[in-house]
């Protein structure tokens, strides 16, 4: 029934395709489109573009790893453009765009190197580096905390930016920093998050940031428990413990969709890889009613001169941290 | 004429049609201004209705059902902390993921239910959910860690229990057993039991050291757990109050929506009122003030007119103004007044002479005399007009009746009224006036006529005349018409005055003609009527000559009635044409009988004036005369001198052809009337005979006797043979022997007799001579 949906709506497009000229279609990550986070940030870079554009956009909700690869291979018959959002299509995009070479595709998160496919990266050690500055300026111990989820380049892209933060907002300031483990899943093992911030509590910490997807919760829940300042990832994360949030590194999943889907219908489409950062608004820092009481002017004044200095490129944040960090093993007591 | 119409028409294109039309056009405009408000009130009033009905339905079956996946979700969370194996715990995981599927789909739904209203609660609901959603995965996070806790204690302890050591130290498969289930306070003790059952150091008691750290880990799982759920349950009852505060504005801005429709239902009904009601009070306005005040009071008004008019009053003011169809129907009324005025006129008036006729008489007659005073109703006849008409012509007497009409006029005073009522009968109202003037009157209206017309054949014109006075005789003018018409019959049958005064007594006499003429029928068929004979005798010799028939009528019940009576009414009625012929026919027969017996005297038969109307009268005679084979010389006929008075030329030629057959003629009555010497020269008589009325008041004048004896002398000179009538005395019978009169007549002789006492008569008298009158 829902392939014939799919189907139904494939075929629709195809045919409205030629009368309504330039169309596209958007892939969302598994969770559905209002997930809250990631997806509804893309969402909204479509309902930007749409209403900017006056685009005719095709929307696909996969509900598992199964549905990528058709729904994929029904966006690119029917579409001018195809964005698929998540890294965890980088596999069957690489597929379905060599078997569509005429489709224009885009992949957010990930780097899929093909002639028609446009790679949409994001800095996000710069929105970690504003992140860093905030929770130094916050800490009264000086020693920061971070946990990481998969041991990633993408996780240590925020640990990096979070230390060269802390340490550009405070010299004393040290960063104690774990990862959860080598895997996928230690993006979704809530206790673990807990377990290391319980540690990382225990030696002293008193701001701890969390990019580990749902593991971060077991993080801000063991912060909230024992009175400490944790910072979100992603989305605005600051109402989720409203008290003990201080801030979240907010990536604009949105703005970069809006942005893919806009060039394309003005025929500005490239191949290669197009990274945001603080400048082109794909990453922010969230200061909102939940936060408000924690994020001192003296903070906020930080934050916003940090944020010019990287936007206009007086200050370089680094990919890399300073050393590897060891990774708690799951059950590791 | 044809612009004043085209100007009507002009007019009357903006008429009442047109008016009415505008009127009800314009209630008709506002019935749909109405409609339209109606409808648009309905739509207004129906808009609302989809409003709650798309709008807020919608919210509130989300945000119940929200709500409601809210409530499901929170009753499944506890079942991950009470499942009792791994397995159900995966088990219930599904279902807790379900039932947070579905609550994330409810919630989204609400959302985006609400995404169309901006400042409501949803966000906080949102985020409150992701809250519980965060908490929930903790706590599923917190389970699996615990199961996982538990199922390395299980492990640790089976390793426990099969190691060497187990064999010697059955406390330690007791410790590793009891370490799993060992609640948290226990630990520490457990813990500082160990150096008690295995040595510190061996494998054996860091197996179990570390199933006592996994079995710490485990309850602080399980607590990390419970307390997640007391999250989600305080976040729970949170959402709770948030959804119900929803809830309660949306109901709460349900109301506002309701006051809206209520208050555009309002207006609308308000506008709805003003327009029906203006409508309502134009049509009102329109029957009342044009159709009921304008219209209908002009049409009343008309009505009003048109009745005064039915009524005769043809002065009567015909409402005008106004440019419409009451206008027109106002002028149609005025050209049917002046209509109604003619016809009344000609119905007052006589056409031919422009006197007022019979109708016009009687109304304005009897206006006179309602207006008191006393006068003379004049009722005048002319003489033998019909006659007149009957010999030379319609036109000729109408051109005899205008110039009667003329002369009346003539005659006439200021305040006379004249009137023709018909045939030759016309009348004179003379107010102001008593018995002397009238007659005065009279007689000045019968010289009028007697005057010979100009260029006329017909002889002058003579009237008989009957006068009523009022108010004694009539006090209304068809009485008075009656009565004076009586009169006048009276005065024409009277053939010595031809002016007759009525008296009551006339009318008696009247009535008693009446009866006769319907009697004198039915009395010749059945034979009452028989002749008598007068003997005529030879003054010189005293010889019986002849013989004049007279008619006598015997009634069964009235008796003997005198032929004064009855003639004049036969021939007024026509009927002395038959009787005529009768009497005609019966004495040639009787003459016959008598030839036949040897008696042979000259047969007498007097003729009515009307009977030489008759153009076939000489034929008639001629007839009798055959088929009784009495022979012309016998026979002959009286006549009078009324006899001239109709249709003088043609009457002469008959009675020449009478003449010429052998026939006598005799005229008879002479004295009478106009007896005018002047006639006999003209007419073919063989005789003249003296009325007996002359001869009895012959002896009271002198001048009588001369001219009695001139009568005689001129008579004799024109070779007539002269008969005296009514000689009863001696001394009359000595005067007309000794002036040569030819033959007498009278009781002295002979009273008539019937035709058996005739022989005897003669027989008694000696023989009988033949010597003919006039021969």
């Amino acid at each position: 029934m829902r392939r014939l949906i799919l189907a139904a709506l494939a075929l629709w497009c195809a045919l409205a395709a030629p009368a309504f000229g330039f169309s596209a279609a958007v892939l969302y990550n598994v969770g559905g489109k209002l997930d809250k986070s990631f997806n509804e940030s893309a969402f909204h870079g479509v309902a930007a573009a749409r209403a900017e554009k006056h685009l005719r956009i095709a929307e696909y909700e996969p509900q598992g790893n199964a549905d990528r690869i058709p729904m994929l291979r029904l966006a690119a018959a029917s579409a001018d453009i195809v964005v698929a959002v998540g890294f965890a299509y980088r596999d069957s995009l690489d597929l379905v765009a060599r078997e569509y070479p005429k489709t224009r595709f885009a992949i957010v998160d990930e780097i899929v190197t093909l002639p028609n496919v446009q790679s949409i990266r994001f800095r996000e050690q710069e929105g970690a580096f504003l992140a860093g500055v905030a929770a130094a300026l916050a800490s009264k111990s000086h020693l920061l905390g971070f946990v990481g989820g998969m041991d990633s380049a993408l996780v240590r892209r925020f640990q990096a930016g979070y230390e060269q933060g802390a340490r550009q907002a405070d010299p004393r300031a040290r960063v104690l920093a774990r990862m959860i483990g080598p895997g996928v899943e230690a993006f979704s093992d809530p206790v673990a998050g807990f377990l290391l911030a319980e540690e990382e509590i225990a030696a002293g910490a008193d701001v701890l940031f969390a990019a580990a997807g749902a593991s971060g919760l077991g993080v801000y829940q063991k912060a909230a428990d024992a009175g400490k300042l944790a910072i979100g990832v992603d989305s605005d994360q600051t109402y989720l413990f409203p008290g003990t949030m201080l801030t979240s590194v907010v990536k604009n999943v949105g703005a970069a969709v809006a942005h893919v889907l806009k060039a394309a219908a003005e025929g500005a489409w490239s191949n290669g890889t197009k990274s945001f950062g603080l400048k082109e608004g794909g990453l922010s820092l969230a200061f909102g009613p939940h936060n408000a009481a924690l994020v001192s002017p003296a903070i906020a004044a930080a934050v916003e001169a940090a944020r010019l200095a990287i936007v206009e490129d007086r200050l370089r944040v680094t990919e890399t941290p300073s050393a590897a960090v060891p990774s708690a093993i799951r059950g590791d007591f | 004429m044809g612009e004043t119409a085209g100007h009507r028409h002009a007019a009357s294109r903006f008429g009442i049609s047109a008016k009415l039309w505008l009127a009800f056009g314009a209630v008709a405009a506002m019935t749909v201004l109405a409609s339209f408000v109606a409808l648009r009130t309905f739509d207004i009033a129906g808009g609302a209705i989809d409003k709650i009905a798309q709008r807020r339905l919608p919210v509130m079956v989300a945000l119940t059902r929200m709500t409601q996946q809210g409530n499901l979700l929170l009753a499944t969370v506890p079942s991950l902390i009470y499942a009792p194996s791994l397995e159900a715990l995966q088990t219930n995981e599904r279902n807790v993921a379900a039932a947070e599927e579905a609550f994330i789909t409810a919630q989204a739904e609400a959302h985006k239910a609400l995404a169309t209203v901006s400042g409501t609660g949803i966000d906080a609901v949102g985020e409150l959910s992701s809250r519980i959603g965060a908490h929930l995965q903790i706590l599923q996070s917190a389970m699996e860690h615990r199961w996982m806790l538990m199922e390395q204690q299980q492990a640790l302890g089976e390793r426990l229990q099969n190691s060497a050591l187990a064999h010697k130290q059955p406390a330690l498969a007791g410790i590793s057993g009891h370490i799993p289930h060992a609640p948290l306070q226990h630990l520490p003790m457990l813990t500082e039991g160990i150096p008690n059952i295995v040595p510190e150091g061996s494998p054996e008691a860091a197996d179990l050291h570390r199933m006592i750290a996994l079995r710490r880990g485990e309850i602080s799982m399980l607590t990390m757990a419970t307390s997640q759920l007391d999250h989600i349950r305080r976040l729970g009852g949170m959402l709770d109050a948030e959804t119900g505060r929803l809830i309660e504005s949306w109901q709460s801005s349900g109301a506002d929506d309701r006051t809206e429709v209520i208050a555009s239902l309002k207006n609308g009904r308000s506008i709805l009122l003003v327009t029906s009601g203006t409508a309502v009070l134009a049509a009102l306005g329109i029957a009342w003030f044009y159709v009921g005040r304008r219209v209908t009071r002009r049409i009343s008004a008309l009505t009003a007119s048109m009745l005064t008019i039915a009524d005769g009053d043809y002065d009567a003011r015909i409402p005008e103004g106004g440019n419409d169809e009451v206008t027109r129907m106002a002028s149609a009324l005025a050209v049917f007044r002046d209509a109604m005025r003619r016809l009344a006129l000609l119905a007052r008036c006589d056409p031919l002479t422009g006197l007022l006729n019979r109708n016009g008489l009687a109304e304005r007659g009897d206006a006179l005399l309602a207006a008191g005073g006393a006068g003379a109703l004049i009722y005048l006849n002319l003489a033998a007009f019909k006659d007149i008409n009957d010999t030379f012509g319609h036109d000729t007497g109408d051109r005899i009746l205008v110039e009667v009409a003329n002369r009346l006029r003539a005659v006439a005073g200021e305040a006379w009224m004249l009137a023709r009522l018909g045939g030759d009968d016309f009348a004179a109202l003379i107010p102001g006036c008593d018995a002397a003037a009238a007659e005065a009157q009279a007689l000045r209206i019968q010289a009028a006529l007697a005057q010979p017309p100009d260029d006329s054949p017909v002889p002058d014109l003579r009237a008989a005349i009957g006068i009523a006075l009022y108010p004694r005789y009539g006090a209304v003018t068809a009485a008075l018409l009656q009565h004076a018409d009586m009169a006048m019959n009276v005065a024409r049958t009277a053939a010595e005055a031809s002016l007759r005064f009525y008296e009551p007594a006339l009318g008696t006499a009247a009535l008693h003609r009446k009866a006769i003429r319907a009697e004198l029928r039915k009395g010749l068929d059945e034979g009452q009527f028989r002749l008598v004979y007068q003997p005529k005798v030879e003054i010189a010799s005293g010889r019986v000559v002849g013989v004049e028939s007279l008619l006598r009528w015997t009634h069964p019940e009235k008796g003997a009635i005198p032929p004064a009576d009855f003639i004049p009414v036969a021939e007024r009625s026509g009927f002395i044409q038959a009787l005529g012929a009768w009497v005609l026919a019966e004495s040639c027969r009787q003459a016959r009988l008598w030839r036949d017996e040897g008696i042979a005297l000259s047969m007498a038969v007097n003729f009515s004036a009307s009977q030489f109307l008759r153009a076939d009268v000489v034929a008639e005679v001629e007839r009798v005369l055959a088929e009784t084979g009495l022979p012309p010389q016998h026979l002959e006929i009286e006549i009078t001198e009324s006899v001239f008075l109709r249709g003088e030329a043609e009457v002469l030629q008959r009675l020449r052809e009478l003449r010429a057959f052998g026939i006598g003629l005799a005229l008879d009555d002479f004295g009478t009337g106009y007896s005018s010497l002047s006639y006999l020269k003209r007419l073919p008589v063989s005789c003249l005979k003296i009325d007996q009325s002359f001869v009895r008041d012959m002896f009271s004048s002198a001048t009588d006797t001369r001219i009695t004896a001139e009568i005689i002398r001129m008579a004799h000179e024109l070779g007539l043979t002269v008969v005296a009538e009514g000689i009863e005395e001696d001394r009359q019978f000595a005067f007309f022997r000794d002036a040569g009169c030819d033959i007498g007549q009278g009781f002295l002789f002979a009273r008539p007799m019937e035709a058996q006492s005739l022989a005897p008569f003669l027989a008694a008298r000696g023989a009988a001579g033949a010597p003919r009158c006039g021969a």
